[in-house]
Parts: C-alpha cells; structure tokens; sequence
C-alpha cells in the first residue's frame, strides 16, 4: 500500500543552494466523502463515556482522509431514519453503548446508514470484555466501516502502542495504549525499564531492557501470561533497536567493551555478530532493503548522523544517508524508507528545532514531513503507510498521526508523562 | 566551615538523603524486586552510619590541636580520614561530579582537576578495598532515546579510561549509561542542563 503512493503522487523537485535535493509530495485531491456520527446511547450512566466515543469515532473518520466528518457531537435516536440534518451527508454512522447483563464489558449497536437510499450497509454488534478498552471497540468499528465503503483494512488503528515513561530518576515504567493512548495500561513498573518493543506482529510479546544492580538486562515477556524470559545481560547499555521480520533477529545496541557498538543476535541460535567496529556511538540500527542491510545512528563523523550497512557481509563498510541536518537521530525503517529526526537550527537549545524527514535507500531525495515544534520518536505503522511520532512545543506534548499518502497529520495531546521509547 | 561543623553536616545531608531511599521492593516477583537503586541499600546500612555519630560524639570531646585539625583535613580531602575513609556512605559524598559540554564526551583540563580528585579518594580510602567503583554516565533531555544512552556511556567509559592510566584496575570499574533518566535538575534552561550532562561517581558493594 505504502509503495502505491509513489506512483499516484506528484513529485516537485528543487534543489537548493547546498545542492540538496528537496521533495514536496502532494496527493491528488480526493472528494471527500461527508460522513455524520450519532449516539443513540440511552442509558444514563454511559452518557459521558457515549461523549468520548462518538468523539473516537469522528477523529478515527478524520485520520482515515477519506471522509469529511463533523466533529460536533450529535445525539439521535438509534432505531430512527436519518436525523434530517444529516441530509447533506452520504452516511450516517449510528451507535448506542451499553451493558449486556453479566457480562461487565461494553456492548456497542452500530448502524452504517446510505442516506440517499435510506438504506443499511452495516448493522453489527460490538463486545468488549472491559470497559476501559473502549477505544479499542471504536478503533474496531471504524475499520469495519472504512473496508464497507471501499477502503483499505487499517488493522494499525486496531493495534497497541507500547511505550517507556519516565516516573521519577533511575524509575521508569512500561505502559501499553491505544495509538491515541486515551486507553493506557501499566505492564511493567518499578525499576528503570527502557526500549520496549514488540516481539511481532502478533503484540503478545514484547523485549524490553531493565537495570538490575547497574547491569542493563534483556527480558522477552508475555502481555497475556507474564512469562518472561531473561534474553541477554551486559555491562554499560543494551537496547533491542529493531526485530527481523520474521521474528528470528534482532539489532541491539551493546557495549560489553564499553563502546557502544550495533550487533546482530540471532534468538534461536543464541549467536552474536557485531556489526560496527567503529569508535564512535553507533545506535537505533533499523532492518531495510528486506532486513538485508541497516540504517543506524552514528556520530563518527563528528555529530549524530545516519549510515547503512550490510548486515549480511563480513566486511563494515557504511554508507552516510543524509547529507543535510545538524544532529539526525531516532530513525525508524519501513522496507526501504527510512524516517529520521533532525536538527535544523544552529541553536543547541532552541525550540522549534527538531522536524521529521522521510528517505528512501533507493534515492537521495529527502521529504520533510513536520515544519515546527521539537518532533521525535518516529514509528512506522505495520503497513507503513502513517508514522506515529512525539511532537513537544511549548504547549506540551502531542502524540503525532502522520499519513503519508495523503501529506496530512494529526496531533492527540499527551498526559502521560515524558516518554522515553515507543514502539508500534 | 571547621572540620567538626563539615563532618556534621556531611553525616545530616547523608542521612537525611539515604532515610528517603530506602523503599523495599516487592518480592513475589523478580521483574518487579530487582531493584537497582543502589540507595535502598545504603538504607540499610544503620551500623556504619552509628559509627559516623561516635566519632562526631568523639570529637566533640576532644580539646584537639591546631595541629591534629591540619592533618585531619589533609587526610580527609586524600580520603584517608581514619574512621569514615571506611564508611561506603560518607566516602560517596566526597565524590565530585564530572560535568560535560552539550553532545560531547571530551575531558577538558578542569574535569581533569576533578577526576583526579576522585582518583585520590578511589585509590585512599579503605571503603574502595572490596567494593566496585560504578561510574555512572548521564545526559540532559535534549537527544533522543538511544542515543544519549550511547552519548552517557561514551562519558563513563572516557572517566573510566582515566581511572585505569591512574593505576586503578579495570576489573574494580564498572561503567553504566543512565541517559536522560537520572536528572539532577529539573527546570528547562541552560543551567539546569549543564547538571545533566554529568559522570557520577559511586563506590558498591557487589
């Protein structure tokens, strides 16, 4: 899906003074589609939580960019026709939240109204087994919606976000979340526990690295059984960067000589092989070009700055990707496009100074995706088509939505705390 | 400050900064009672602090010398004082941090001053004979993720290296990257940072 882009975009093409190679891409505009939103939820004690989720639900539509949806909240009566102010919208999405005795979850009713016809596309029932995962009930209905008028599967709005925040100096906690993280759970807490990351695509499992007795130590451990399995220990740091796809390597930052170096470990052979030899602080390795090579972090020319490699061949030769920015780190891969985070001012400590540029290993153009604000962590979503980053202004922190495709992002204000790795 | 009011002070700021470490972790389970806070222990260490109050009451009662006093603090400032030279706790609190400039791990010659510093009381006082010297690396928030664990493990392992030509074998330091994760200041501007970005030194029992 992501590739398809490429082809259906624009591409504008400059060059500026320093011969750097720009790229602005603009989709072709689409008619969007004018969707409206009711509850219809009758029962009192849900009339709060009927609030928040026809707000999901609208804001879910809009990230979706093919609809134009209200974000006015709008009650109606579920077994109704049409309300008749929606009559300028080309469907309806009617919904009413309850509780089915004994089962101490959520039940949602949902009807997906042709308004011209008058007729029903999507009538369906809806069940989660607790209450605080609403979000994920809504993120549900809206992909089933999205594929009954023609779109794409979004499974990304369905999947877990998990993260490491800090709680107070030396502590950190790992938390799950929806991508809005409006639902967040605490998984695992005291300690210093850093750089989670999902195991697969499956989410049941996920690494992370905990400090114990100033040793970082590599665990593996089971959202649903909290089994856990202790992977690799060593002295200094250790970060699991990226997983193979197929689930069988990783790329870890390790520095059992006190240099911080890039290896490849493979989990079922339990063998290690370090890639980067070189002096510098060599970090965030990224699978690319079908986990064939890596683009990492490396400051060996003198200030943080991406570089590829082959983590096949014996031989440590990098190639520099980026020929602009004072100080490029947090990179994340999807196949062979690369996202990173770069410094654009002189100031070290001025705001506005950190934005987001997409790379392609193919190609030496650069397309920058943020323009203000201090823009960090960038994630790939599972099929590559958004990025989820951090973006912190003097108003706080956003939780980010960038959807490539169609050059547009959202932003979801963020209350949980400094966040110090996510992964989607 | 004379001796008697330093040795004082030392002991209350210690005491009262190891009294609010001293959380117990949980123990059913292992992920949650690792606890790497090295101050939970320190907390428990209440006989080595006692000896810290007798040899303040001993003093008290002392009529001492202008002499004595001379060589106490030459002995003191060499880590060599000769009943807390041995005290894990107090010994740590003579400890200087080395601070660093922004995205940089160079040593200049005024964190030499201080390292040296640190290299007498390692190599002085009888607290370091058994127990590991943990050079801990640290970052301000600017930098993200991994690579200010990268950047705060280059600085201990630069501190590290000065140790080793010091004369202190490499197998009594260990070298540990906290990141960001360990602020000593809060506040966003320049000032606060510059605490951040700093290498502290810790002696352990392992």
């Amino acid at each position: 899906m992501f590739l398809q882009f490429i082809t259906t975009i624009f591409l504008i093409v400059s060059t500026n003074l320093f011969g750097e190679q720009m790229i602005e891409v603009v989709k072709s505009v689409n008619q969007l589609t004018p969707v409206a939103i009711e509850d219809g939820t009758t029962d009192p004690k849900f009339e709060e939580l009927s609030k928040k989720f026809h707000r999901l639900i609208s804001n879910d539509m809009m990230l979706l960019t093919r609809f134009e949806v209200s974000d006015v909240y709008q009650k109606g009566d579920f077994s109704a026709n049409s309300n008749f102010a929606n009559r300028s919208a080309n469907y309806n999405i009617k919904f009413q939240l309850y509780s089915d005795s004994g089962i101490g979850g959520l039940s949602c009713d949902v009807r997906l109204i042709d308004i011209a016809r008058g007729t029903d596309i999507l009538i369906k029932k809806y069940k989660i087994n607790s209450k605080d995962k609403y979000p994920f009930l809504a993120h549900e209905i809206v992909g089933d919606i999205n594929i009954k008028l023609g779109g794409e599967n979004v499974d990304w709005l369905k999947k877990y976000v998990i993260f490491s925040r800090y709680t107070k100096p030396k502590q950190s906690e790992i938390v799950i979340g929806d991508y809005t993280l409006t639902y967040t759970h605490t998984i695992v807490s005291n300690g210093l526990n850093l750089f989670p990351k999902w195991a697969d695509n499956s989410q049941n499992e996920f690494y992370f690295t905990r400090y114990e007795k100033n040793q970082p130590t590599l665990y593996k451990m089971n959202l649903y059984t909290n089994e856990y399995e202790k992977i690799l220990q060593t002295d200094g740091m250790l970060s699991c960067s990226d997983i193979s796809a197929n689930g069988k390597e990783m790329l870890l930052t390790m520095a059992p000589k006190g240099q911080p170096d890039i290896y490849l470990y493979n989990l079922e052979t339990k063998k290690l092989k370090q890639l980067t030899r070189d002096l510098a602080i060599d970090v965030s390795a990224s699978f690319i070009d079908n986990d064939t090579r890596m683009a990492f972090v490396s400051d060996r020319l003198g200030f943080p700055n991406l570089f590829a490699q082959s983590v096949r061949n014996s031989e440590n030769i990098a190639d520099q990707l980026v020929f602009s920015g004072k100080n490029n780190n947090s990179c994340a891969s999807y196949g062979k496009y690369i996202v990173y985070s770069a410094r654009e001012n002189d100031s070290e400590f001025a705001h506005n100074t950190f934005n987001l540029h997409l790379i392609s290993t193919d190609t030496n153009l650069i397309r920058r995706l943020t323009a203000s604000g201090m823009n960090i962590l960038p994630k790939f979503s599972a099929d590559g088509e958004s990025i989820l980053f951090i973006k912190q202004t003097n108003n706080g922190s956003s939780l980010g939505i960038l959807r490539l495709s169609y050059n547009k992002s959202f932003l979801f204000p963020l209350n949980v705390g400094k966040i110090q790795s996510i992964d989607w | 400050m004379n001796f008697k009011t330093k040795i004082i002070m030392s002991i209350a700021v210690a005491s009262i900064f190891f009294s609010g470490c001293g959380d117990e972790p949980e123990a059913p389970n292992p992920l949650s009672s690792q606890d790497d806070d090295s101050a939970s222990r320190f907390g428990k260490n209440n006989d080595d602090n006692l000896s810290g109050k007798d040899f303040q009451k001993d003093m008290y009662g002392q009529d001492l010398t202008l002499n004595k006093l001379s060589a106490s603090d030459r002995d003191r400032s060499n880590g060599k004082n000769s009943s807390l030279d041995g005290d894990l706790d107090y010994v740590n609190t003579q400890f200087k941090s080395i601070f660093f400039e922004y995205d940089n791990y160079v040593v200049t010659d005024t964190m030499a001053r201080d390292i040296g510093e640190n290299i007498r009381i390692v190599k002085n006082s009888k607290a370091s004979e058994g127990n590991m010297i943990i050079v801990e690396g640290n970052c301000d928030e600017w930098g993200t993720d991994e690579y200010n664990y990268g950047l705060g493990l280059k600085r201990a392992q630069i501190i590290k290296d000065e140790l080793i030509s010091e004369g202190v074998p490499a197998s009594k330091i260990k070298t540990v990257s906290y990141g960001e994760s360990n602020p000593i200041c809060l506040e966003a501007n320049d000032a606060c940072w510059t605490k951040n970005r700093r290498v502290d030194f810790k002696l352990e029992q392992q």
